[in-house]
């Protein structure tokens, strides 16, 4: 037995006394979790937009909208005008808040929808386009209990409402009724028929929001003008948003274009929970893999230092320099020695004794070994090439054996 | 605390109950679920506090061999303990297989081996162990690393010793113990003998012959006791790169070879490593624990960023040895050498004793200098060339000053040392 004591891993402190070690560690875990809940809360999405069927403040209408649904009526709301993708108009309302917000091409689009078409507001080219010529629209109305004053069946089962902003309509056409008009002048609600499907707009819009919905005959009028049919699209204005509606014509006895867009709706309904479970393991996966097995160890690393470095360094001096004279230079000194000691010549002896040496030995002319050895220095690259060509060859030559 | 691959095989089962329940409330609860067992797996895990540790590796290899470390693991908890252990050594070192599995009964012992195979010179130390106790159900378990001493010497590598036994041949040669009688090489006066024919006239022993009736010549053998005093450069240029290893390695190759060598030859060696300072040395011994001291002396010399004080080897070897000695200098000859001070060094140390002054060559050097794909290429055959003019000006002012100079290739300047050494011991000019 050996007495040598065996190493371990040292005792670790317990958690209560760590944690008392680092009272402020504790405080900010505690804070972050406070900060977490209260952030979770808070991030609730909500909607406020007004006159939207998901919002549920003052200016929204989301009391409307729950209404119509307990009424039987299956409200949508889709986030674009694209999006409405209605598959049958005729059963069909379709519901534009604050339709101001929309440009003149997309308020076009909406009025050829072969359906009921309710518009939660005024604007002067939908009026226009109902052939109203100069409409006069006021986002203030005084003295607002008005009667129906016109024999819509929808306006007389409301009786009175408050109005608070509406719309002038002098130069009337038959082609319309103008509901709730104010001594001032100032309609609130219109009911224009048309081919197919009516449309009607509610200019005093503070009767379908969320405050002012049980006032009067608020609920009445609102509820009545938007269950006409079995199904509304509800549709808020954006000003970022510029598409335009889309809807299945019956008219149209083409067949669908054969091009089906994927869409997330066509996969199997397991896909997208599967891929996200799949998600979830490779993070898993990640953990797995991303846990070190104990901590990296250090290299102590070795001064590196490249070898001939101060030669290359020389090399691109000469280089960009252009210095191929000093280049020729080196290079017929350094063959002019080595052919010296293979054929005798003494480092000392002169550069006629080399030449001749070399004459002698190779064959070679010797004006061409002069020329090559002791010759004008080349002065560019191209020169210097077939220098060294020349060199290498004479070289090649005493060298032979 | 670590997880397995149990786990993330747990989680990726989840799939298929998605296949049913298509909402990703089930995907988190999954998940949530596997975490939370393999949370308390590794709190059901038994303590890495329970492993005991004993460590033994061999003090010292040689470079390119392997040895192996032993870890001594000891289960001192009453549970039963498994999962893996990790033996890390500096990635220099080379363990091989650091990671172990171990399944241990309370109080039972186990070995592990970690191969190591070096890959540089020098101490090469562990690292901490690294232990994994795996949970009863093995999707976790908890991890700590504790630090178990250990540290292994890397010897140079001494690859020159292959030329070791012709030099030693040649030696014996030299020294007349072999059948091929070449008495007469070297200075030193080994006996008297009679004359026979085809004896160099010069060596008859007058006197000698005159008490005697027969003629006899005196015979000689190489010198013995002669000093040799290496001097090992470790500045700016023994850090160079020679291919992937330093010009320093081949220097160390050299003065092995060459000590191992003298050391037969009954020479009396002295080595040092000198920058600025004396980084290493191996003196005053002889015989066979010279080797083994040298090695280990020279296994953790590095290369330093200085310039070497050529002033202070004077002095070092002056104060060192009295006698004539042979001092091999083992450094660069390169145009610095001019400035540096080795000329006067050369000088000094020519004036008592035999200088023999090795350089390692450059291949990049050669490689520069064989390049002609283009002009970038030939440029650099020119700058090598002028590198080559003017380190032959150097050597032919060392030579100059009495200095025997060796330049080489890493790989050929151990054997040219060596046999420069011989032809010197031949010649009887030590």
């Amino acid at each position: 037995m050996t007495t040598e004591a065996h190493t371990r891993v040292a005792a670790r402190p317990g958690a209560v006394a760590t944690l008392r070690k680092h009272p402020l560690v504790v405080a900010g875990v505690l804070l972050a979790f406070i900060l977490l809940g209260v952030l979770a809360v808070m991030a609730q999405p909500t909607d406020e937009r007004p006159l939207s069927p998901a919002n549920p403040g003052s200016d929204g209408a989301r009391a409307v909208a729950q209404l119509l649904g307990e009424h039987g009526v299956d409200v949508s709301n889709p986030q674009t005008l694209s999006a409405t993708n209605i598959q049958d108009p005729g059963s069909t309302t379709l519901i534009v808040s604050v339709p101001s917000d929309l440009q003149s091409y997309q308020i076009d689009a909406l009025m050829e929808y072969p359906g009921d078409l309710v518009f939660l507001g005024a604007d002067r080219t939908i009026l226009q386009s109902l052939g109203i010529t100069d409409p006069d629209i006021s986002t203030y109305v005084a003295d607002g209990r008005t009667d129906a004053q016109c024999d819509d069946a929808d306006a007389l089962a409301a009786g009175t409402i408050n109005v608070t902003a509406g719309f002038g309509t002098h130069s009337g056409a038959a082609q319309y009724q103008a509901c709730f008009t104010t001594p001032d002048g100032y309609s609130a609600y219109l009911v224009a028929p048309r081919d197919s499907g009516t449309v009607r707009i509610i200019g005093s819009t503070s009767i379908v929001t969320n405050e002012h919905l049980t006032e009067e005959g608020h609920a009445a009028l609102a509820l009545r003008a938007l269950s006409h049919q079995d199904a509304a699209v509800w549709y808020v204005a954006d000003i970022f948003d510029s598409s335009v509606p889309t809807w299945l014509d019956d008219t149209n006895d083409l067949p669908p274009s054969a091009e089906v867009e994927a869409d997330a709706d066509m996969l199997p309904p397991w896909f997208i929970p599967m891929l996200f479970m799949l998600g979830l393991t490779v993070l898993m996966a990640g953990l797995w893999r991303g846990r070190r097995f104990g901590p990296l160890v250090p290299e102590p690393l070795p001064v590196i230092v490249p070898g001939a470095e101060a030669v290359r360094g020389r090399a691109r001096l000469y280089r960009r320099a252009r210095a191929a004279h000093h280049a020729a230079a080196a290079l017929r000194a350094s063959t002019a020695s080595r052919m010296g000691a293979r054929l005798g010549v003494p480092r000392s002896g002169t550069m006629n004794a080399l030449i001749d040496a070399v004459h002698s030995a190779t064959g070679i002319p010797r004006d061409h070994v002069a020329r090559t050895l002791g010759g004008p220095p080349p002065s560019n690259d191209a020169e210097l090439i077939d220098l060294i060509a020349d060199l290498d060859a004479l070289e090649s030559e005493v060298h032979r054996p | 605390m670590y997880i397995t691959g149990w786990t993330v095989a747990l989680s990726a089962l989840g799939v298929i109950p998605t296949l049913w329940v298509h909402t990703r409330e089930f995907a988190w609860m999954w998940i949530l679920g596997v975490l939370v067992l393999a949370c308390l797996d590794a709190v059901l895990a038994a303590s890495t506090r329970g492993l005991g540790f004993r460590r033994d590796v061999p003090r010292s290899i040689r470079l390119t061999e392997a040895t192996a470390s032993t870890l001594e693991v000891t289960n001192l908890s009453r549970r039963r303990m498994r999962g893996a252990i990790r033996d890390a050594w500096q990635p220099s070192a080379g363990a091989e297989n650091p990671r172990h599995r171990y399944r241990l009964a309370a109080g039972a012992v186990t070995t592990l081996t970690t191969v190591l195979r070096p890959t540089r010179r020098g101490d090469r130390f562990a690292d901490r162990v690294t232990i994994r106790s795996e949970g009863p159900m093995r999707l976790a378990g908890r991890q700590r690393s504790v630090e178990v001493a250990g540290q292994v010497r890397v010897l140079p590598e001494f690859a020159a010793r292959r030329h070791l036994p012709a030099r030693l041949a040649r030696l014996r040669e030299i020294d007349g113990s072999t059948a091929v009688q070449l008495k007469g090489a070297g200075s030193e006066f080994d006996s008297l003998r009679e004359y026979v024919v085809g004896d160099d006239v010069r060596t008859i022993d007058w006197r000698a012959s005159a008490r005697r009736a027969d003629v006899l010549i005196k015979t000689f053998r190489p010198e013995r006791d002669r000093r040799v005093f290496t001097v090992l450069e470790t500045g700016r240029t023994a850090a160079v790169r020679m291919g992937d290893a330093p010009r320093l390695d081949a220097s160390m190759e050299a003065a092995l070879l060459l000590t191992a060598l003298a050391t037969h030859a009954g020479d009396r060696v002295h080595v040092s490593a000198f920058d600025r300072t004396e980084r290493a040395r191996a003196i005053g011994t002889s015989g066979p624990v010279l080797m083994p001291e040298l090695a280990d002396a020279f296994a953790t010399v590095e290369p330093v960023l200085v310039e070497p004080d050529w002033p202070a080897v004077v002095r070092l070897v002056q104060s060192r040895v009295s006698q004539r000695a042979l001092v091999v200098l083992l450094t660069t000859v390169d145009v610095t050498a001019v400035d540096s001070g080795l000329l006067d060094a050369v000088e000094a140390l020519s004036r008592q004793h035999l200088v023999l002054v090795a350089s390692v060559d450059d291949p990049a050097e050669a490689e520069l200098l064989a390049g002609r794909e283009d002009a970038a290429a030939i440029y650099g055959a020119a700058a090598a060339s002028r590198a080559g003019l003017e380190r032959a000006g150097v050597e032919a002012r060392l030579r100059h000053l009495g200095a025997e100079v060796i330049s080489a290739n890493p790989h050929e300047l151990a054997p040219e040392v060596a046999d420069r050494y011989l032809a010197l011991k031949a010649s009887g000019r030590m």
